[in-house]
């Protein structure tokens, strides 16, 4: 319980979590994560619809694990229809990797698409960390599908039901994760919220602006 | 009387003038709102509406200000979106 409260607290404090990694040109993003085996925060700025720049710190709970990195995000290729949108990204970060007072660089490489329409959303990510030593190397990738129950106005509150499949197979605890979620949505702000098949809490923030 | 009602239909035309702008892609509020902040931004646009379900964004431009179809396809294109029809 202390545990929830905890992550709740959190959420709120730095605001935000999750969705496109790229805002609108001149945007500025705040992501907040906080999933079955780790936490993060994301701020990052977008020049222009293609690319976004920003920091992101990320904290693994089960080895105490330490990322303080520059990210870039590149949308390589949008697929417009008149009903549905789809993305498709690189993102690579690099940067700190902290553990017990002992510090390497780490290097990510992302490649992320998703594919929505106003009642089907579905989505896959797959990260790849590499660190100059035993701190950071590990593969994750996490895979979406979701629907919304109804469909609402620009403005209205939109609300989601989503499932997320994670798998990080050098992960110390379970492999793969399932998590069922409601997502919240309603102009730039959105919360997710959940409760994974490893008995944590997801609570997931993004604010733009 | 004639000449009357002929001069106010003139006075409003040179007041508000509306222009509905149909988007390619617009499926979620992030999309609507990167639309809307876009326009907003215009100096020549007094206000955006849109209707996330036909994907028409309708301008009421400040008036006397005009936005021509080539501004509007920039705006657009700008933040990764498509025009595929402009009413006026």
């Amino acid at each position: 319980m202390y545990r929830i409260f905890l992550s709740v607290v959190f959420s709120f404090i730095f605001t935000s979590v999750l969705a496109r990694p790229i805002s609108y040109t001149g945007g500025t993003t705040i992501v907040q994560h906080n999933g079955p085996i780790k936490n993060n925060i994301h701020i990052h700025y977008t020049p222009y619809y293609t690319y976004s720049i920003g920091y992101i710190l990320e904290h693994y709970r089960n080895n105490n694990v330490n990322l303080n990195g520059i990210q870039i995000n590149y949308l390589i290729k949008r697929w417009h229809y008149m009903h549905a949108q789809g993305n498709l990204y690189f993102k690579t970060a690099f940067g700190d990797a902290e553990q017990s007072n002992e510090h390497e660089i780490y290097g990510l490489i992302n490649l992320a698409g998703d594919y929505e329409t106003e009642s089907i959303f579905t989505s896959y990510d797959a990260k790849l960390y590499r660190s100059n030593g035993n701190i950071m190397n590990q593969f994750q990738q996490i895979g979406r599908i979701g629907f919304a129950p109804y469909i609402g106005a620009y403005g209205d509150l939109h609300t989601w039901l989503m499932l997320e499949l994670s798998h990080q197979p050098n992960y110390s605890g379970d492999n793969l994760i399932l998590t069922p979620l409601v997502r919240l949505f309603k102009g730039t702000r959105l919360v997710e919220l959940g409760y994974s098949s490893d008995h944590q809490l997801l609570l997931n923030w993004v604010l733009r602006f | 009387m004639f000449k009357f009602l002929i001069m106010m239909m003139m006075i409003c035309s040179t007041f508000a003038s509306n222009i509905q702008v149909q988007v390619q892609g617009m499926v979620c509020d992030f999309c609507a709102s990167t639309m809307e902040t876009a326009f907003k931004n215009n100096t020549n646009v007094q206000s955006v509406d849109i209707n996330l379900k036909t994907k028409i964004i309708t301008l009421e431009l400040k008036p006397g200000k005009d936005l021509s179809d080539k501004e509007i396809k920039s705006i657009v294109t700008n933040q990764g979106y498509v025009v595929t029809k402009i009413d006026r």
